[in-house]
């Protein structure tokens, strides 16, 4: 009964249950950071939870001061090697968790461990950095509970197992969960007080801001998700779904990049200007169409909800105009963000549906510069010559670009995912008049060489062409092989104009989408062979696929996506308003309400456990006699009744006899404080019950 | 930490001491003496420890990384452990109400020893889990108690003068479930116990005082009579060898002497006029725990009371009562 725990001995002593918990809850809040942890600090993690059980079962003794020092100047040291710094969230969760496992080897007094069991908090949620998934939300709540549990382990004064430690803390931390959801939608939502830019050193698989004509054959290879466009009304269809990400409008020969990023950036003045003109003449027409649910719109209405990229170019059809903060707009009409994506992003967009377009535009608007007229000066002599014969030839530009088309349209060029490598100086002679076997951006590429040679303003686009329905958040997928790179021209009287010369050579591929134009014979690369896409053919296993991304839609706009703007969406649905003070007044009083009816709840079940096992299971043994017509009197005391039992049914006297007493010793006898005794007894008391049977058989 | 600081630093300060005193009358309010107590709402008290401070300090820059880096979950995460805070304070607070303390009596004790007060704890509605139980600065006893369950726990206090031992308020404390909110409270269960004084041996006593020439202890001449003889042994008094056995056998033979119970000793105040008050106080206890061991009839002479002989428990008990408040206020 009485525990005693030396707290001054050289290493606190931590029992059997307390080190199982603590250890693995050490190693349960490290694993969601194993993904981006160097590999050698994992195994320093695990070398100190070893160190620490054999510590524990009094085999080993902690390190001294001396060397703890020598640890720390190693960590740190090797943090300093391996990320060249110590700060940013990659180095700091790094030295986060060789702290926490330092901190392992020198619990000496109880507020050590203690202050591990802080860490491990810390750790658990500075998890929430890198991955949002809602698994991995899962597998923290999971990590939150086993850390509960070690706190209770430490708590428990006389002693309790590793499992009841699981469950008492789980409970606890599922009844906490009510007031954090209320606490996470109506705590009003302040801007950042200062920002933190976030980690972009890893790689992404996605499209990038220089082309050359092998990039986005490689990206078809990638069947990851690029980003979901979930249409309001009005839907494109297929062969519009043009999703314009990058405006490359620099060529030097060998690859088209964007030109600001070439150091051909327009000045800011200009854009300035232009994006004045642009929004007054659109904002009209936003204007009465930003309604939703208005008939007449001439507006795709879309939200965008995309997979981090690591990149700040966001997606949109063309003619776009963005309200979302932190998204906004360049002179060649793409969307870029504020900062770069690294967590699932939503935003809003509408664009001008294309028949629109002359009505809406006005030259203004939608003038060219120098920039789309750009060409080294050397190479491709007779693309060059090709094309200003083409021109000689033809009275009109759309003359020029049908004649080109055509070309393309009737000599034998070949749509392929696996083209031969274009090396030389004259690329575009290359693919033109000899190995005419390319993937969309070789046409693309080309095509745009042809109509600069001959002062035709032109430009590639990358972006992503297609899309796959889903059904069941009636949305698109876009995934990363829908990556598409086609051109825009300009014309007098038309402005700027889409021409996709692969839709020449393949019609399939912007018709049918990606899927239509090669079939089964898409490969993908060797590390998603798991990927439920590449069984796309079992409809069943797509149906599933298709409700996975969902939920995890529904996850990124209503818990990732959660803002203030939603916060008061949701207020004047509840409650009419969704200013401050019904948000204050909201937040009071529904938390208060949650925190009382936790509590009542709380009560009534701790209340609930007062008629004790022993008690429930005597009840029901009383409940079966009862029913076969023996009921115990008021007053009437055990044994009397037993042996009543044993007169009328001396078949069951025995067993009556024995649950009976089994009853009477857990009940009254003083032996079974001891818990483990208890528990044995009550465990047996329990079998007997369950096979007693009153049934004449 | 922060009250071993607070009391080496500002323990003998007025204001402190001052504020203490308030306490202590407030206290006598709020939770009065009883011989039982139930643990409620009114009587418990529960504020966050140490680490469930540092626990909302980590909650509260959580919240303002997750606003830094407009991070939803890690809001939510933050908002999460506020909340398990809260929901702890009630689990800490149900772990420890219901529980009912009484106090089941105590055995008188010598000054300096230390005392057991028998306490019964019992929780009427719920299990109460990891309490502790103590006097201040005492050892603390530790236990679980499961529902409808009662037991006894014996809670030691160090006693230092004779008197009636009052050890006041005791306090109960649980951190359960978590650690992060300590609930406890002072209670006062009308304790006491009656310490006597430590029995000092003085055994060669008032020989001269009472002109008994024969030079034999009071012990022989009045409480024994002559038995018979046995064979002497080392160790033996000389004064009681049979010398004219002696003579005729050339063996030593010792006389026996039998307690006689029915003839009756006086443990007299008087006896010991060589020694003060508390010196000769502690002399008459040796001898009534003597004389009450060896079952004999004694009495008692106190300047202020005389306690006719008797033998017995009830009579150890009476006398030791007198001892123990001899000359104190009540």
């Amino acid at each position: 009964m009485i525990a005693s725990r030396s707290k001054q001995s050289s290493c606190f002593h931590l029992k059997k249950s307390e080190l199982i918990l603590l250890l693995v809850t050490h190693l349960a809040v490290v694993l969601p950071h194993a993904g981006h942890l160097p590999l050698w600090s994992l195994f320093l993690v695990i070398g100190c939870v070893y160190w620490r059980f054999q510590v524990g079962i009094g085999s080993w003794k902690l390190p001294t001061k001396t060397l703890r020092f020598a640890f720390v100047l190693v960590g740190v040291s090797a943090v300093l090697i391996e990320h060249k710094t110590i700060f940013g969230a990659y180095a700091g969760v790094t030295l986060l968790v060789l702290a926490f496992s330092y901190k392992l080897l020198e619990t000496y007094r109880e507020r050590d461990v203690y202050i591990v069991v802080l860490l491990a908090y810390l750790v658990t949620a500075t998890a929430l950095l890198f991955t949002q998934s809602f698994l991995q939300v899962i597998y923290l709540l999971f990590c939150v509970v086993l850390s509960g549990a070690t706190l209770v382990s430490l708590n428990h004064v006389t002693g309790i197992t590793a499992l009841t430690s699981v469950k008492k803390s789980a409970s606890l931390t599922l009844q906490s969960l009510p007031l954090m959801i209320v606490l996470f939608m109506l705590v009003p939502r302040v801007g950042p007080i200062w920002t933190f830019q976030s980690d972009t050193s890893h790689a992404r698989i996605g499209l990038s801001d220089s082309m050359s004509p092998g990039d986005v054959a490689h990206l078809t290879k990638s069947d990851a998700l690029a980003f979901r466009a979930k249409f309001d009304g009005a839907t494109p269809p297929a062969n519009q779904r043009y999703w314009r990400a990058l405006v490359l409008d620099h060529y030097d020969g060998k690859r088209w990049r964007q030109a600001e990023f070439a150091g051909m950036a327009g000045d800011d003045f200009y854009n300035e200007k232009w994006l004045k003109a642009y929004s007054s003449l659109y904002m009209q027409k936003f204007s009465q169409d930003m309604k939703p649910g208005s008939e007449e719109s001439g507006l795709y209405r879309y939200n965008i909800i995309m997979e981090p990229s690591d990149q700040t170019w966001l997606f949109s059809l063309d003619r776009p105009l963005s309200k979302t903060p932190g998204v906004g707009i360049r002179e060649t009409r793409n969307l870029y963000a504020d900062q770069p994506v690294t967590e699932p992003f939503s935003y809003k967009a509408a664009s001008i549906q294309p028949e629109l377009w002359r009505q809406a535009e006005s030259f203004s608007v939608d003038a060219f510069s120098s920039r789309d007229l750009q060409l080294p000066k050397n190479g491709n002599p007779r693309a060059r010559d090709w094309a200003k014969t083409l021109r000689a030839e033809s009275e009109t530009k759309v003359e020029i670009v049908e004649k080109v088309l055509s070309y393309l349209r009737q000599q034998s060029f070949y749509y392929t995912l696996d083209p031969p490598l274009l090396t030389g100086d004259n690329r575009v002679d290359e693919f033109i008049f000899q190995s005419r076997k390319g993937f969309c951006a070789h046409y693309a590429g080309a095509f745009a060489f042809l109509m600069r040679s001959v002062g035709i303003p032109a430009r590639v686009i990358a972006g992503y062409q297609g899309g796959e329905e889903n059904d069941i958040g009636s949305y698109l997928l876009i995934y990363q092989f829908h990556a598409h790179a086609w051109v825009e021209i300009w014309l007098p009287e038309r402005g700027w104009v889409r021409i996709d010369p692969t839709a020449a050579v393949s019609p399939e591929r912007v018709e049918l989408g990606i899927e239509g134009a090669f079939g089964r014979n898409m490969r993908f690369s060797g590390d998603h062979f798991l990927s439920s896409w590449r069984y796309r053919q079992f409809a069943w296993l797509s149906t599933l696929r298709h409700g996975a991304d969902y939920l995890r839609v529904l996850w990124i706009q209503n818990v990732l996506g959660y803002n203030s703007e939603l916060q008061s969406q949701l207020l004047s649905k509840l409650f009419g308003s969704g200013d401050f003070k019904t948000l204050i007044v909201a937040l009071s009083g529904i938390s208060m309400l949650t925190f009382i009816v936790v509590a009542a709840f709380i009560f009534l079940r701790i209340r609930g456990c007062a008629l004790k096992d022993e008690q429930l299971i005597y009840y029901r043994f009383c409940k079966k006699l009862e029913r076969s017509g023996i009921k115990r009197g008021k007053g009437e005391g055990e044994a009397d009744f037993a042996c009543r039992v044993a007169r009328e049914l001396p078949h069951l006297a025995s067993a009556a006899q024995t649950i009976t007493s089994l009853y009477a010793t857990l009940r009254y006898s003083p032996k079974f404080v001891e818990y483990s005794a208890r528990r044995r007894a009550l465990k047996q008391l329990h079998k007997m019950e369950r096979q007693f049977s009153v049934s004449d058989k | 930490m922060f009250f071993s600081w607070f009391n080496r630093h500002f323990a003998q300060q007025d204001w402190v001491i001052w504020l203490r005193e308030r306490f202590i009358s407030w206290l006598a309010k709020r939770i009065p003496a009883a011989d039982v107590v139930k643990l409620n709402h009114r009587r418990i008290f529960i504020l966050p420890t140490g680490y469930g401070a540092m626990f909302m300090l980590l909650a509260s820059l959580l919240f303002f990384a997750g606003i830094s880096y407009q991070n939803n979950l890690l809001l939510a995460f933050s908002f999460f452990m506020v909340s398990i805070f809260l929901t702890c304070i009630l689990h800490t607070f149900y772990n420890l109400s219901g529980l009912s303390l009484l106090s089941v009596g105590s055995e008188p004790v010598p000054a300096g020893a230390v005392a057991v007060f028998n306490i019964q704890v019992s929780s009427v509605g719920s299990a109460c889990e990891s309490i502790e139980l103590g006097f201040l600065n005492h050892p603390v006893s530790s236990f679980d108690v499961l529902a409808g369950e009662n037991f006894k726990t014996g809670l030691k206090y160090v006693t230092t003068v004779r008197g009636r031992c009052k050890p006041g308020r005791l306090y109960v404390q649980s951190r359960y479930p978590f650690g992060m909110l300590r609930t406890w409270s002072w209670i006062d269960l009308n304790m006491s116990t009656l310490v006597y004084p430590s029995p000092v041996v003085r055994k060669a006593f008032a020989t001269d005082v009472l002109g008994d020439r024969t030079g034999r202890q009071m012990v022989s001449v009045e409480g024994e009579e002559f038995e018979g003889l046995k064979p002497y042994q080392a160790g033996d008094s000389l004064k009681r060898v049979n010398w004219k056995l002696f003579a005729k056998t050339d063996e030593l033979y010792t006389k026996e002497y039998s307690l006689n119970v029915g003839s009756s000793v006086w443990i007299d105040w008087w006896s010991w006029p060589q020694f003060e008050q508390e010196q000769r106080l502690s002399v008459l206890t040796y001898w009534v725990l003597f004389y009450a061991a060896s079952n004999r009839t004694f009495g008692l002479k106190l300047p202020s009371i005389t306690i006719e002989p008797a033998a017995g428990n009830a009579q150890k008990q009476r006398c030791l009562k007198q001892l123990a408040v001899y000359d104190l206020p009540l």
